[in-house]
């Protein structure tokens, strides 16, 4: 994968020439302090103040019970200060803007991609936002964005820089009822659609295996009047959202392989398609399967990592060296 | 309209498009207010009516539907653990790659099988067992006995209804703690005879299992047809050794191709024979929390074909049966214009209940169900309930905001990677909370010794001496700083629909 092939699936470069086959966003160059706030973690993790006076926490209830027994008395030195919050006034008033004119709710996203892994941490479980506080809280808790702010092009073989110089904050305009399995992956090889995946994979939706010649039909007419001769990649993958009066929206564009999800594929099987004369393979979900856990869970890293050195691969050394221990001595003792 | 036609005006500014909200809510009844009449049409209490202190992990009526053991299938990656579990269920499993690249997030793999066997007492074992997928084929004709020395005349008998969790490495462990969603009542150790053994992972297994106080293991040696007689032998004693003082010292180790199909009735034989059945609590008022949430809707469907929100998740205790009345907690959670959280429970009957495709009357605990119901299909549209409680109205733990929390911070972060100190709570920093299963963001009001006010983003349907799990956002993660019980906490008045706003 080569550099310019990463940058060609940024927002802010593909959108101007799709934007009448998109929905609809608002792009903001992102002042170099935004995301130095973004990456920031010496201090404790405090939101901006807003000049507007928006919070993205609700509003505490205060209880006078509660206040009276366990409200500190301040100075007591039992508390660290909170470090000064940062701001960002010229930002936060831009993007209140942009949001009124998207209709007031917006989707939020970098360079790239979407904070998608902190919908837990809104109210309202989405990635929905209304204010600016609301943007910064959900982008500051992601780790998906780690990616776009420090590992864009982690797998190009001409890689030159670890971040593109500047970043782009893109405002799209909130739909509540977009439909998850409306939402499909297209992969495209030496510039032929080889591949559709339904995108959402963890359930079954009885209405894909009725419909899925027709969105076959519709998406590969799509590709051919919208997409095959304006971007300018060999191989790369796009998402497209079929609406339910069958007009075809661009939502995203993502590099060929690596960081991108194969979703019902396996980027292997997708390699092994010729460049030419392939027929489309078009994946859904085709049967009722189990219920399976979600995914909105969020967990501590520490939860999950178990490379070498982490706290789960300490732990089970530990728990084997006890192990081996206690068996060594109930060997002595008998 | 075609979508080439409607590429013309329109579209220029993006705008006109993607209409669906609209006529949705047009279409959509308002929830609340249909269902107060289809709620009174129903019984009091079906749990009178059907006695379940008589039920048990085997009842047969229970498992002619419904999974009741779980068993985990661990095992390096490339041993063969899904042809293991498609030889005796059928199902090929699928397991979503964690989205290891962007995000942090886990999945496990399900498949459900059902073992049978032969009624005829004389009928030789291991031959007497047989298995197929978990789904109802005519009820009344249970499958004939492969035994070629009766003929195959002999009709079995079900006896187990398993369901097989994928365990790749320590997620069976996030998932037990996390979820609940999977108590593993026994454990498949799958290892290749055409690979050298023990693999690292094999052994990092062995040690999860032993934390978990896992004892119900078989071992496994798949793919034999690979190797010649002497290398399975040999491998044997390597298993034998390397089990020595671990939780699976003296398992059965049992020599199978999954592939050819090969000893999967030896394999049945042990899952009947060695593995326990676990008790179960039915007897409680039901508890289940939400690890999804769907709206299985066509788009535009009309209002007479609408079908309800569905939930799914593992029953923790008690049963839930069709048509009962639940309550879903918080439920609907909104903010006000002043920025002033309100939460109101969603009252909603069942209308159906599954396991896999199997529709049920009655759901125990073990295995996860989906939950049809007849609340507004939009409330559970996008997983927008995970986390949330499933109970009877009337027995249901309080909602909180704000959390009194005696906390303990570990010294240093987890790990020699993260060798850090972890400082102290600061008021008015962002955490993350785990309570249960739901995660919430949570500033710090006051911290005061051991005990910290914490402000949740969402109400969480919890108790008092739950615990709970402190992260803060360290080296672009969030970490493990700590952990608490809830002290106290204000319990939160579900808001009133007539209220003004």
């Amino acid at each position: 994968m080569k550099e310019e092939e990463v940058n060609r699936c940024q927002i802010q470069e593909w959108y101007p020439k799709f934007k009448s086959v998109s929905i609809r966003t608002l792009i903001h160059e992102l002042p170099e302090s935004f995301v130095q706030y973004l990456l920031d973690d010496s201090g404790p993790f405090v939101l901006p103040v807003s000049i507007s006076n928006e919070d993205a926490l609700p509003n505490r209830i205060h209880n006078p019970e509660e206040e009276e027994d366990y409200q500190v008395s301040e100075g007591s030195g039992d508390e660290a200060e909170p470090s000064l919050p940062p701001s960002f006034p010229e930002l936060e008033l831009k993007v209140k803007e942009s949001i009124e004119a998207l209709g007031g709710a917006v989707f939020p996203k970098l360079n790239w991609s979407a904070p998608k892994d902190s919908a837990w941490i809104s109210t309202s479980g989405t990635l929905r936002c209304a204010t600016f506080s609301e943007i910064a809280l959900l982008f500051r808790s992601s780790d998906s964005l780690i990616h776009d702010l420090c590992h864009p092009y982690d797998s190009c073989s001409d890689k030159t820089m670890s971040r593109p110089p500047t970043f782009f904050l893109a405002l799209r305009k909130w739909y509540p009822s977009l439909r998850p399995e409306m939402e499909f992956r297209c992969f495209v090889r030496g510039q032929q659609l080889v591949g559709v995946s339904q995108r959402e994979v963890t359930t079954f939706y009885p209405i894909l295996c009725e419909k899925k010649n027709d969105l076959e039909v519709l998406i590969e007419e799509f590709f051919n009047d919208n997409v095959r001769l304006k971007f300018e990649s060999e191989d790369y993958t796009f998402d497209v959202y079929v609406a339910k009066d069958e007009r075809v929206k661009v939502l995203d564009f993502n590099p060929w392989g690596a960081f991108t999800l194969p979703l019902l594929f396996t980027w292997e099987e997708l390699e092994q398609k010729p460049r030419e004369g392939v027929e489309l393979d078009f994946r859904i979900v085709d049967s009722q399967c189990a219920v399976r856990p979600g995914l909105k869970t969020a967990v501590p890293y520490d939860y999950l990592d178990t490379s070498a050195g982490s706290g789960w691969d300490q732990f089970l050394r530990n728990a084997d060296e006890e192990l081996q221990r206690q068996t060594r001595s109930s060997e002595a003792g008998a | 309209m075609k979508p080439v036609a409607a590429k013309t005006k329109t579209d220029m500014e993006g705008e006109g498009e993607l209409r669906e909200q609209q006529e949705e809510e047009i279409v959509m009844p308002q929830t609340t207010k249909t269902m107060e009449g289809e709620l009174k049409e129903q019984q009091p209490d079906p749990r009178e009516e059907m006695d379940v202190t008589n039920l048990h992990p085997l009842s047969p009526e229970i498992i002619s539907r419904q999974a009741t053991i779980n068993i985990g299938t661990i095992g390096h990656v490339a041993h063969g653990k899904s042809t293991l579990v498609k030889a005796i269920s059928g199902v090929k499993t699928v397991r979503f790659k964690k989205e290891l690249e962007r995000n942090i997030t886990m999945e496990l793999g399900y498949a459900n099988a059902k073992i049978y066997r032969c009624v005829d007492k004389g009928c030789p074992r291991p031959l007497c067992f047989k298995s197929c997928g978990s789904e109802i084929k005519e009820e009344d004709s249970p499958p004939l006995c492969d035994n070629p020395e009766r003929h195959k005349t002999r009709r079995m008998q079900l006896v187990r209804h398993v369901s097989f969790v994928d365990c790749p490495g320590h997620e069976v462990l996030m998932a037990t703690m996390l979820n609940g969603a999977a108590i593993m009542d026994g454990a498949f150790l799958v290892i290749a005879a055409n690979e050298e053994c023990p693999q690292p992972q094999t052994m990092e297994h062995l040690a999860a299992l032993e934390i978990m106080g896992l004892n119900n293991i078989i071992i496994l040696q798949n793919k034999v047809d690979c190797v010649k007689q002497d290398k399975v032998r040999d491998q044997y004693r390597a298993i034998r050794q390397f089990t020595e003082g671990t939780t699976a010292e003296g398992a059965p180790v049992i020599s199978i191709s999954a592939q050819l199909n090969c000893n999967i009735d030896v394999v049945l034989d042990h899952i009947v024979n060695k593995i326990p059945i676990p008790v179960r609590d039915f007897k409680s008022k039901p508890s289940m929390t939400i690890v999804r949430s769907f709206d299985v809707n066509k788009p535009g469907a009309g209002i007479d074909e609408l079908k309800g929100g569905v939930v799914g998740g593992s029953i923790i205790k008690g049963v839930l049966k069709a048509n009962e009345i639940i309550e879903i907690r918080p439920g609907i959670v909104t903010r006000d214009g002043n920025g002033n959280l309100r939460w109101r429970p969603i009252i909603s009957r069942v209308v159906s209940l599954y396991a896999e495709q199997n529709k049920l009357d009655i759901a125990v605990p073990g295995g996860l169900i989906g939950v049809g119901t007849t609340m507004d299909p939009s409330l559970g549209r996008g997983n927008k309930l995970v986390g949330h409680v499933v109970g009877l109205p009337g027995s249901m733990p309080e909602v909180y905001t704000g959390l009194v929390v005696k906390f303990y911070l570990l010294e240093r972060l987890v790990g020699i990677k993260g060798d850090q100190t972890v400082t102290r709570l600061v008021n008015g920093e962002m955490l993350m909370v785990n309570v249960g299963s739901m995660s919430a963001k949570c500033g710090v009001i006051t911290v005061r010794g051991q005990l910290a006010t914490l402000q949740l983003s969402i109400p969480v349907c919890t108790s008092v001496g739950e615990r709970v799990a402190l992260s803060r956002r360290i080296a672009n993660h969030w970490r493990l700083i700590g952990w608490g019980t809830i002290q106290s906490g204000t319990p939160r008045q579900p808001h009133q629909e007539d209220e003004s706003s």
